[in-house]
């Protein structure tokens, strides 16, 4: 009986649960953007939520068998013991009680929010106690993997499922849209050297200056001009002003995507964006403290960020096209918040270009003569009221602009397709806005085109 | 904790083998030892053998992804594999020879008395079992090459996952006599290289199944017969050194199978009959587990079992070091295993069972309930409680005939729209899957517009919220529910709403 031993190698046993299909998920602009519409109407995504359930409900079947069978038959120390126990029970516990009352709720549609979800996990926690007496160590952490209910199922290019998170999503589309704004302003990033003598001097930028602009080593003087300096963090304000306005409902976008859809999505990702460089910076305030005017009867401002992020999400278009109050809503809510600072101001303005309503108070300066001199001469399809409020706006913008209080900046963001540069609205917008802004024009589901324009836009300038 | 050098392994096992021939007066000669240098891979086979039967067997990407998902946390890892088939296979993970060297010796002994079981019985377990085997790894080699080109030419990543989920979805369907799974004609082999592909592995598939429906029950006789081995092994050594390797050979002498069989074939040995014999010559006679447990009768085996079961639970404690939750947690759990097992001993002497197709016909866990008709399409109405087939499966059932007219690469013809109703986990939940058709060309057979609900089976009459429905009541008319059969009324309520619902998407 020989009895020899044979090297077997990977190609006899590789590892039998490797997942052959595996190929990595990239995600795009475009599917962001198609992902951040489910978001905002939860109710698409009942059958995803419905499957997270039943895929949770398997996981936690297997693992009572195995942890059962782990405590039959493996060798284990006291601890990872208890440990398992404690593991069971809360299974037990979740599949009899709450995975089955969670999938109830999810057919009903009524455990969409976060809100729902964290509530929903604390009244479980409390009855688990209630079961066993004492609470569970583990049963939090367990529990909040139904988080996952607010993930969004999307498909891949062969339909295979996905699961993704919504800040996943936001960074996407932030990063994108962030690159576009961050042209347009002055916000700089804190560690840019900056030709200013106030603040820290910076002496090997300065010497190096010096050293370039004599051309001589070591330089003979040091000038005014070579000073660098670090800039100091400011804090700059973001005003978002949001068009919620009836005309923003029509679907113009290829995908069912309305007007609206493409301004929330864009603010949102500028939203996130402007959040990610808070995060980046790690200071002890937020460099970005960001507001919202939505474009309502009486404009608003919205300022904490939860309730922001709430409006962008379930925001529903009505009534006119206020877009001068809300300037001036922002104007007064500036002036009146922040008199003693003289914080930057970017105006961030989301809007299908469509204002209606002029507006009957004061409006400091007056307007461009060459803007009144252009709406006289030339015939356009731009309704009479629009163009009335195009030159209130451009009297708004220009006196901001001038004012020495503060550093005023103005973003246009028009949510159009692409043919739509070719009408008169878009003509006179762009005439509006002379010498203040260019009007960028959001496409949101082709958003990658308009990026690779901008940047080709201004190379040529 | 010290490693054992390899050297020192190999006189380990010899030591085994021989003690296996003073006791048995035999030792298993044609077989494998598997040490399986990466633990991890090991932890893999176990799971998925214990999943669906053999080490080489594809399973559908639902118990895949779950798998590995609890791989790293909850692997029962205790257990060596004696894979008893004809040729038997013994896997063992490399991390058991940081075991003491007694332990493992204990533990080699116990497997090769198995293996030798295996390879001497009368019983055809594991001469089917040696088919199965060699069957899966056909279809996975077959697997594995006929994908492989498809993904690669037609650039398919899906591929994987299809044929993953049919092979596995088509071997629990035939297990259970579907005709309803439909593959292309025989004619329609030279077609393409998918086409052979699928007509091969049916062919292996239905002769896997053959064997499977033909296979006995002998898990009890087979773990008994480990059990009772490495007790008397345990009895030649000296007192001291048994007492103290016995905590660690808890996955040997700790399990209901074993334990069971054990107490059977111990009462079997008192017998008249066999007097004189050896218990391996008793054992290896036995064909199926009916033979092992038919003296007895079931007042008399209850009375005996219960005994076996106290005298369990205070041997059972030197398992477990968890010393404090021993009487309130963990014995009830062995407890409730036990009786698991001994229900099912109560279940062959009762119905006289003698093979796995009968245990499984008494309760089986795929049942097909007929077919709704719809104006345009049909929808069939199956309950399955097995992991195999969850809802991404569903898919593999559904007809791609269709998608085939528009210029589709791998048409699949398979069920209509499907519900299937299962119970796990506390729950009831009936899945539903459509296609809607006629809409653009599909790049695969999961780019389709698919609706898919999954709703609790309740009896409460709030539980479906419909939406609001355009045909005002006329779909009801026109559906035809009759051919359903076997079902309870709040079943029969999910059906209705996911149809609708269906409908309603659409």
């Amino acid at each position: 009986m020989p009895h020899r031993i044979k090297w077997l190698t990977e190609a006899h046993y590789q590892d039998p649960l490797v997942n052959y299909g595996t190929t990595e998920y990239i995600l795009q602009f475009q599917d962001a953007a198609e992902i951040l519409r489910k978001w905002r109407n939860p109710h698409l995504g009942r059958s995803s939520r419905e499957g997270t359930i039943i895929r949770l409900a398997n996981e936690a079947n297997k693992s009572v068998e195995l942890i059962r069978q782990m405590l039959l038959t493996t060798n284990l120390d006291a601890k990872h013991e208890e440990q398992l126990i404690e593991q069971l029970k809360i299974f037990n516990f979740m599949m009899n009680h709450t995975l089955p009352e969670a999938l109830e709720l999810v057919n009903k549609d009524l455990l969409l929010t976060p809100e729902d979800i964290l509530k929903f996990i604390e009244k479980h926690l409390a009855l688990m106690q209630q079961e066993y007496g004492k609470s569970m160590s583990m049963a939090k952490s367990m529990l909040s993997r139904l988080n996952e209910l607010t993930d969004i199922e999307i498909r891949d290019q062969f339909g295979r499922k996905r699961r993704v998170q919504q800040s996943d999503v936001l960074d996407v589309l932030g990063k994108t849209l962030g690159n576009l704004i961050i042209r347009q302003t002055s916000l700089r990033p804190v560690d840019q050297i900056d030709a200013r003598p106030r603040g820290k001097v910076r002496k090997k930028e300065t010497y190096r200056a010096a050293v370039l602009r004599t051309s001589q080593l070591p330089p003979p003087t040091i000038e005014i001009e070579d000073i660098r300096v670090v800039d100091k963090d400011r804090l700059s304000l973001i005003y978002f002003i949001v068009d919620v306005s009836q005309s923003m409902s029509k679907t113009v976008f290829t995908g069912g995507l309305t007007r609206l859809d493409g301004a929330l999505l864009t603010s949102l990702g500028l939203y996130f964006f402007f959040n990610l460089t808070n995060r980046r910076k790690r200071r002890e305030f937020e460099t970005f403290k960001m507001h919202l005017v939505p474009v309502t009867e009486i404009p608003y401002v919205i300022d904490n960020n939860k309730k922001l992020e709430r409006f962008l999400f379930e925001a529903e278009a009505k009534g006119k096209t206020r877009l001068v109050h809300a300037v001036d809503t922002v104007v007064n809510h500036v002036r009146s918040n922040y008199k003693e600072n003289d914080f930057d101001v970017q105006i961030i303005v989301l809007t299908d270009g469509r204002p209606n309503v002029p507006f009957s108070g004061h409006i400091p300066g007056r307007p461009d003569p060459f803007l009144v001199k252009y709406f006289e001469e030339t015939a356009s399809d731009t309704p009479h009221e629009t163009r009335q409020c195009m030159l209130q706006l451009n009297q708004l913008f220009r006196h901001l602009q001038r004012s020495m209080d503060r550093n005023w900046e103005i973003s246009y963001f028009l949510m159009a397709p692409e043919k739509f540069r070719d009408s008169d609205l878009y003509k006179d917008t762009k005439a509006m806005l002379g010498g203040i802004t260019r009007p960028i024009l959001i496409d949101p589901t082709k958003i990658e085109q308009l990026g690779a324009r901008i940047i080709q836009e201004a190379i040529t300038e | 904790m010290m490693q054992l050098q390899g050297s020192e392994f190999v006189q380990t096992y010899l030591d085994a083998r021989e003690a296996v021939e003073k006791l048995m007066g035999t030792a298993p000669e044609n077989y494998i030892l598997a040490l399986l240098l990466d633990s991890e891979i090991y932890d893999s086979i176990l799971l998925q053998t214990n999943q669906a039967g053999t080490p080489h067997v594809l399973i559908s990407t639902n118990e895949l992804e779950l798998l590995q998902q609890l791989k790293t946390q909850f692997v029962p890892n205790g257990v060596d594999i004696v894979f008893q088939s004809q040729k038997p296979r013994i896997y063992m993970p490399s991390r058991r020879m940081q075991l003491d060297k007694e332990v493992l010796k204990a533990k080699l002994v116990q497997a090769f008395a198995m293996a030798a079981l295996a390879e001497h019985s009368v019983s055809d377990f594991p001469r089917l079992l040696e088919g199965i085997y060699k069957k899966d790894a056909i279809i996975k080699e077959l697997f594995a090459n006929n994908v492989y080109e498809l993904v690669k030419e037609q650039s398919a990543p899906w591929a994987w996952q299809y044929f993953q989920d049919l092979v596995a979805s088509y071997r629990l369907l035939a297990l259970y006599g579907m005709e309803d799974f439909y593959l292309p004609p025989a004619s329609m082999r030279k077609t393409s290289v998918f086409y052979n592909f699928l007509l091969e592995v049916k062919g292996i598939i239905q002769e896997r199944v053959k064997l499977e429906r033909r296979m006995p029950l002998w898990d009890l006789t087979f773990h008994g017969f480990g059990h009772a081995i490495l007790r008397q092994y345990l009895e030649t050594l000296d007192p001291d050194t048994s007492e103290k390797i016995l905590p660690q050979l808890k996955s040997n002498l700790g399990q209901p199978f074993g334990e069971v069989g054990h107490a059977f074939l111990k009462w079997l040995q008192e017998l008249e009959e066999n007097e004189g014999k050896t218990l391996f010559e008793i054992a290896s006679q036995i064909p199926n587990d009916y033979e092992l447990v038919k003296h007895w009768s079931r007042s008399e085996t209850k009375k005996r079992l219960e005994i076996h079961r106290d005298q369990l639970s205070n041997e059972a404690l030197q398992w477990h070091s968890f010393r404090n939750g021993y009487w309130s947690d963990l014995w009830p759990i062995r407890a409730q295993n036990f009786d698991r097992v001994a229900d099912l001993v109560g279940k062959i002497q009762r119905q006289k069972i003698s093979t796995r197709l009968q245990l499984m016909m008494d309760k089986p866990s795929v049942i097909f309930h007929g077919r709704i008709k719809l104006r345009d399409r049909d929808v069939a109405v199956f309950s399955i409680n097995e992991d195999a087939i969850g809802q991404e499966q569903l898919i593999i059932l559904r007809n791609h005939m269709l998608a085939e007219q528009k210029g589709f690469v791998i048409p699949l013809p398979g069920l209509p729209d499907v519900i299937v109703f299962r119970k796990f986990a506390g729950m009831h939940i009936a899945s539903y899957l459509g296609v809607r058709t006629g809409t653009g060309y599909p790049s695969s057979p999961y780019d389709l517009p698919l609706v898919t609900r999954a709703v609790q089976v309740t009896k409460s009459k709030d539980a479906y919220v419909s939406e609001v429905r355009e045909d005002e009541g006329k779909l009801d008319q026109t559906v035809d529910y009759s051919q359903l059969k076997n079902l309870t009324e709040p079943q029969h309520r999910a059906i209705r709403y996911l149809i609708r619902q269906g409908e309603v998407i659409q």
